[in-house]
C-alpha cells in the first residue's frame, strides 16, 4: 500500500505558521483532494499543534507531490513563502508513516506527552474523512491499528497517569486530601487567569461550590458569573476560609492575605477537617510559616511546578515502554502488509484449484450414471480433496517469514499462476 | 490468589503495570472467597482442628481483615489498601496450611461455646483493629509526604479524607467486636476457673488496650480530636493490641 503522511506539527513550525494552516471543516478540503486522482484515500488531522494529512496514493512519488501542492495551494492558499513550508514540512512513506500516526495516537508526539485529547482529535478527523467518503478500507484499517497502538500504550504504561499542567497537579494533590470534590466548596481569592484555570481544572474533577472574593467586587461578581459561584469582599475572608475546604489564592499585594494567625483562627474554627491552600500568587499571598499548622496544607507555585516537574520525568521514562509497544504494532502492520501481497495469489491458486476441480467432477458426472446423492458425495470428496491438498501450502504462504519473497515466486512457477499487476493490493479488512 | 494480589498491587503502586491496582482488588476478592471455603472446609476435616490454636486464630483476623478490606474497597478509592492487606492474609492461610498436619483437635474441648464465641469475636476485633490501624499507617506516611510537598511517595495510597473514614468505621464496629470479646472471654474464665476475673497478663493487657481505644472514641466522637492524633492513636493501639494477642500466646 503506499501510505503516505504529510504536515507541520509544532516542531517544525511555528506558532503562525501552524495558525494559517488550520483546518476547520476538512470535508471540502477532503472532497478536493480526492478529485485529483492521485490520492485515493486521506484523512486530514488539525488540531493547535500539528496539521497532517494521512492518505493512501497511487504512487508514492506522484501523491507526495499532489499532497505537497494541495497543501500550499488548497489548505492556506495566502500563504507565499513556500521555502519556509518546505522546511516545515515532513513527509513519511509506507512503515514510517505508520509509526508516525501510532506514535501521534499514543500521545508521544504530543507537546505535553500523555495528554489524552489528542486520540479524540484523531478520532474525530477519521470520523469526519469516513463521512465525506475520503477513509475507505485501506486507511481505516491503518486507523484502527492505530487506536489500537494507543489503546495498549495507555493501558499498558504509565504515561497518562501523571498530569503535568499546574493547574492538574493542583486538582491532584486536591484528591490527595479528599475523597471526593463534589461535596467540597472553594474559595478563590482574586480573578486573575492563574485563578481561573486552577478553577477550570477543579470544575471539570466534580466540584461544585464555589466562592470568589476579590478587592474589586465587580471583577468578584464577573468571575462568579463564568463559574455560577457568589461573589463576597475580602473583608469576609475568615469566615468565608472557615466554611470553605480549597482556598485558591492569586491576588497582587505585598503583604500576605493569609497570614498564620489569621489560618490559626480558622483551623481552630474548622473542627479538626483538613484545608487545602493553592497559593499561585507571586508574591506569595499565604505566609509559608502556615505549613506548621496542623491539619494545612499549602501548595505555592514553586511547588507546584516541582510536581508537575517530577511527573513530566516519570512521564519520559513511560515513553521508553510506549515505543517498544509502538515498535510492536508497526510489526503487525509490517505482517499486514506483506500478508496483503499474498492475498492475489492465494486467491488465484484457490480458484485455479477449484476450476480444475469443477471440470474434472463435470466430466466424472457425464460419464457415470449417479443419482443426486452420489453426485453430492462426489463433489464432497473433490471439496475435501482440494481443501486438504491446499491447507499446507496456504498456511505456508499466509504466515510471515523472511523467504516469503521465494515462497511466492516458487508458487507462481509452480502452479502456472500469473502474478497480479500490482505487487501489493488490498481487500477490504471487513472481508478479511 | 492473595499472593497474586499483593504482587499485581506492588507492580500497581510502582507503577510497572498502570492497572496493578485495580486488578488487585478483585484478586482480593477471590482470594476472599476461597478463605472463606478454605475455613469452612475445616468443619469437615476428621477431626477438626481447635479454633483455639493460634494459627487458625490468626488465619480468622487475616480472613476478616481481607473482606472488610473488599467491602470498603467497593466503596472509594482505597486500592492502595490491597498492597498491605494481600501479604498478611497470604502469610496466614501459608501458615495454616504448613501447620494443618500439626494442629491438635478441638472435638471434646470443655466449655467449647464460650471459647469459640471468644475466638471468633475477637478475631473480627482484632481484624477490624488492624485495619483501623493499617488506615492510620497509611493516613500518617500520606500526611507526611503531602505535608513535606513531595507527594507522588504515597500517591498509590487513598486520600487522607477516604483513610480516616475508613479508620474511624474499621475503630467504631473493631471496638464494638473487642468489648464483646472481652465479655465473652470473661464467660469463658467463669465457666473454665469458676470467676469472672484472674490477674493474668493477658487480662490486664487486654483492659489496658481497651481502655487506650476507648479514649481514642471518646476524644474523637465527643471532642473533636484530630484525624492526624487519632490515626496515631489507631496505629498506637493496635500495636498494643498485637502485643496483648501475640503477648499472651507466648506466655502459653
Amino acid at each position: 500500500m503506499n501510505l503516505l503522511l504529510l504536515g507541520i506539527n509544532h516542531r517544525t513550525a511555528s506558532l503562525e505558521l501552524r495558525e494559517k494552516f488550520a483546518v476547520d471543516d476538512p470535508k471540502p478540503l477532503l472532497e478536493k483532494l480526492l478529485r485529483t486522482g492521485d490520492i485515493l484515500e486521506a484523512v486530514l488531522l488539525s488540531t493547535c499543534n500539528r496539521v497532517e494529512i494521512c492518505a493512501v496514493a497511487e504512487t508514492m512519488e506522484v501523491g507526495e507531490l499532489s499532497l505537497r501542492s494541495f497543501f500550499g495551494r488548497s489548505i492556506a492558499p495566502d500563504h507565499n513563502s513556500f521555502t519556509e513550508l518546505d522546511e516545515a514540512f515532513y513527509c513519511y512513506r509506507g512503515e514510517e508513516a505508520a509509526r508516525h500516526l501510532f506514535r501521534v495516537a499514543s500521545s508521544i508526539d504530543s507537546m505535553v506527552v500523555g495528554e489524552p485529547q489528542i486520540l479524540g482529535q484523531l478520532k474525530e478527523a477519521y470520523r469526519e474523512a469516513g463521512t465525506s467518503g475520503a477513509c475507505r478500507s485501506k486507511l481505516s484499517r491503518v486507523y484502527q491499528m492505530a487506536f489500537s497502538a494507543a489503546k495498549r500504550v495507555r493501558n499498558e504504561t504509565g504515561i497518562a497517569l501523571r498530569p503535568v499542567s499546574v493547574a492538574k497537579v493542583a486538582v491532584e494533590l486536591a484528591l490527595g486530601v479528599f475523597e471526593r470534590l463534589d461535596d467540597k466548596t472553594a474559595l478563590l481569592v482574586g480573578a486573575g487567569d492563574m485563578i481561573d484555570l486552577a478553577l477550570q481544572a477543579l470544575r471539570s474533577s466534580g466540584l461544585s461550590q464555589v466562592r470568589v472574593a476579590n478587592r474589586t467586587k465587580g471583577r468578584a461578581e464577573e468571575l462568579a458569573s463564568r463559574f455560577n459561584a457568589t461573589a463576597h469582599d475580602l473583608k469576609e475572608l475568615e469566615v468565608l476560609a472557615t466554611t470553605s475546604d480549597i482556598i485558591l489564592v492569586s491576588i497582587a499585594g505585598k503583604e500576605p492575605v493569609f497570614c498564620e494567625s489569621l489560618l490559626r483562627k480558622v483551623l481552630i474554627n474548622r473542627d479538626g477537617r483538613p484545608l487545602f491552600i493553592i497559593d499561585i500568587g507571586v508574591p506569595r499571598n499565604v505566609e509559608s510559616s502556615a505549613d506548621d499548622l496542623e491539619n494545612l496544607f499549602r501548595y505555592d507555585m514553586d511547588d507546584l511546578a516541582a510536581v508537575a516537574e517530577h511527573n513530566e520525568m516519570e512521564r519520559r521514562g513511560e515513553v521508553e515502554i510506549a515505543e517498544r509497544i509502538i515498535e510492536q504494532e508497526v510489526t503487525k502492520f509490517r505482517e499486514w502488509i506483506s500478508a496483503q501481497g499474498f492475498v492475489p495469489i492465494i486467491q488465484s491458486l484457490r480458484s485455479r484449484a477449484e476450476s480444475i476441480r469443477q471440470k474434472e467432477l463435470n466430466r466424472y458426472l457425464n460419464r457415470m450414471a449417479l443419482d443426486p446423492q452420489q453426485a453430492a458425495q462426489a463433489d464432497a470428496l473433490t471439496k475435501g480433496l482440494v481443501n486438504k491438498l491446499l491447507h499446507e501450502p496456504l498456511s505456508k504462504l499466509r504466515a510471515p517469514g523472511e523467504d516469503s519473497e521465494d515462497l511466492l515466486r516458487a508458487t507462481e512457477l509452480l502452479f502456472a499462476l500469473d502474478r497480479p499487476a500490482t505487487k501489493i493490493s488490498f481487500s477490504d479488512p471487513e472481508e478479511e | 490468589m492473595y499472593l497474586v494480589a499483593f504482587l499485581s498491587c506492588t507492580l500497581g503502586v510502582l507503577q510497572l503495570f498502570p492497572r496493578g491496582l485495580q486488578l488487585s482488588a478483585w484478586l482480593l476478592g477471590a482470594g476472599s472467597f476461597f478463605h472463606t471455603l478454605s475455613l469452612y472446609s475445616l468443619h469437615y476435616r476428621d477431626p477438626a482442628p481447635s479454633l483455639e490454636e493460634p494459627v487458625l486464630v490468626f488465619s480468622l483476623v487475616a480472613w476478616v481483615v481481607s473482606v472488610a478490606s473488599c467491602l470498603f474497597l467497593a466503596r472509594g478509592r482505597l486500592a492502595g489498601l490491597v498492597v498491605l492487606v494481600s501479604p498478611i492474609a497470604f502469610s496466614a492461610v501459608s501458615l495454616v496450611i504448613i501447620r494443618l498436619p500439626m494442629l491438635e483437635s478441638g472435638e471434646g474441648a470443655p466449655h467449647a461455646g464460650w471459647s469459640h464465641l471468644h475466638v471468633l469475636i475477637s478475631s473480627a476485633g482484632i481484624g477490624l483493629l488492624g485495619i483501623s490501624g493499617l488506615a492510620g499507617a497509611l493516613y500518617l506516611w500520606r500526611h507526611r509526604d503531602l505535608k513535606k510537598k513531595n507527594p507522588h511517595i504515597s500517591s498509590f495510597a487513598p486520600s487522607l479524607e477516604a483513610l480516616e473514614k475508613l479508620g474511624l468505621l474499621a475503630l467504631c464496629v473493631g471496638f464494638l467486636c473487642m468489648t464483646f470479646g472481652v465479655l465473652t472471654g470473661l464467660f469463658w474464665t467463669q465457666a473454665v476457673s469458676g470467676k469472672f476475673w484472674s490477674y493474668t497478663e493477658h487480662g490486664l493487657a487486654t483492659i489496658f488496650t481497651w481502655v487506650i481505644y476507648v479514649s481514642l472514641l471518646v476524644g474523637r466522637l465527643g471532642m473533636s480530636m484530630s484525624s492526624l492524633k487519632l490515626s496515631i492513636g489507631s496505629f498506637v493501639g493496635f500495636l498494643f493490641l498485637l502485643l496483648t494477642w501475640l503477648g499472651s500466646e507466648v506466655i502459653r
